[in-house]
């Protein structure tokens, strides 16, 4: 499980068993810290900020888009604008076996974008705390 | 270094009050905001704890060197804590509670994570702990 940047919008990299809150749990749990403590909420917030209302891209080219472009990466570039370069770096990911989420972290708070944006160090942290949760709980 | 190429915003500063009931050092806020161990995201939260302790005043010290002459429900009515917040003030400092008065900024320059929690509006209590940021946020 992985989140990154390309072009100034977010995508998340899960399997396909991924499940908001189950994750998040698994993610506050492997932080130890105190349930419903300030940084447990604080945790949860920025969890939920990141992957709320997140679209399977995955699952919206199968469904609506399979008939009307070659694959995947030619939907990418023609429907989602993605570069060609960006598209590598996503199919590097998917055949890992994972699916592809488009994040709007900016419609879940505008803050927490701020922050993502302007902290350098943020996405390589929180991937450092997230990369192994899925197969925690499966 | 980055530099910011889009619009820019005004700076914002919001106040926090902190009342406890010892002195509160780094370890003593790290063990409120309910962190027991290290991880990733940890930094998020000993910024704000190093912002806590850069900018806290002593409630009456504060108001003598900026508003000489207020009381301190005086003050903090006129930074906008409602009343319930002012009367649950003045219980704590008669109960002998250390409180404390201070500023968050959104340019203090010393962290990103200052600035995200300027911009949040959060109030903890515990027995011997509390922690109001309800004014901040936008």
């Amino acid at each position: 499980m992985k989140v990154i940047e390309l072009s100034g919008r977010y995508y998340g990299f899960v399997t396909s068993t991924f499940d908001l809150y189950s994750t998040c749990e698994t993610f506050l749990r492997s932080s130890k810290v105190i349930q419903g403590s300030f940084s447990y909420n604080y945790l949860r917030k920025i969890f939920y900020g990141i992957f709320l209302n997140a679209e399977d891209l995955c699952g919206i080219y199968e469904e609506y888009y399979y008939d009307e472009y070659y694959d995947f990466y030619e939907f990418l570039y023609k429907k989602e604008l993605l570069e060609k370069d960006d598209i590598s770096i996503i199919r590097c990911e998917l055949e890992k076996g994972l699916r592809l989420l488009r994040l709007y972290i900016s419609d879940n708070s505008y803050n927490l974008e701020t922050f993502m944006e302007y902290e350098e160090d943020f996405l390589e942290k929180f991937n450092a705390m997230i990369q192994n949760i899925e197969e925690v709980s499966l | 270094m980055k530099i910011k190429s889009d619009f820019v915003t005004n700076s914002s500063s919001t106040s926090f009050i902190l009342a406890t009931s010892e002195e509160p050092t780094r370890d003593f806020l790290r063990d409120k905001f309910g962190i027991r161990d290290k991880f990733p995201l940890d930094f998020i939260f000993d910024n704000l704890i190093s912002a806590i302790e850069r900018e806290r005043e002593e409630i009456h010290t504060y108001i003598e060197k900026h508003y000489s002459g207020m009381t301190v429900d005086e003050f903090l009515e006129s930074k906008g804590f409602n009343k319930s917040t002012v009367d649950l003030i003045l219980v704590k400092i008669k109960q002998g509670e250390k409180v404390f008065y201070g500023h968050l900024s959104s340019e203090s320059g010393d962290s990103i994570s200052e600035s995200f929690f300027c911009c949040e509006s959060f109030l903890v209590v515990n027995d011997d702990f509390y922690f109001n940021g309800e004014i901040s946020g936008w």
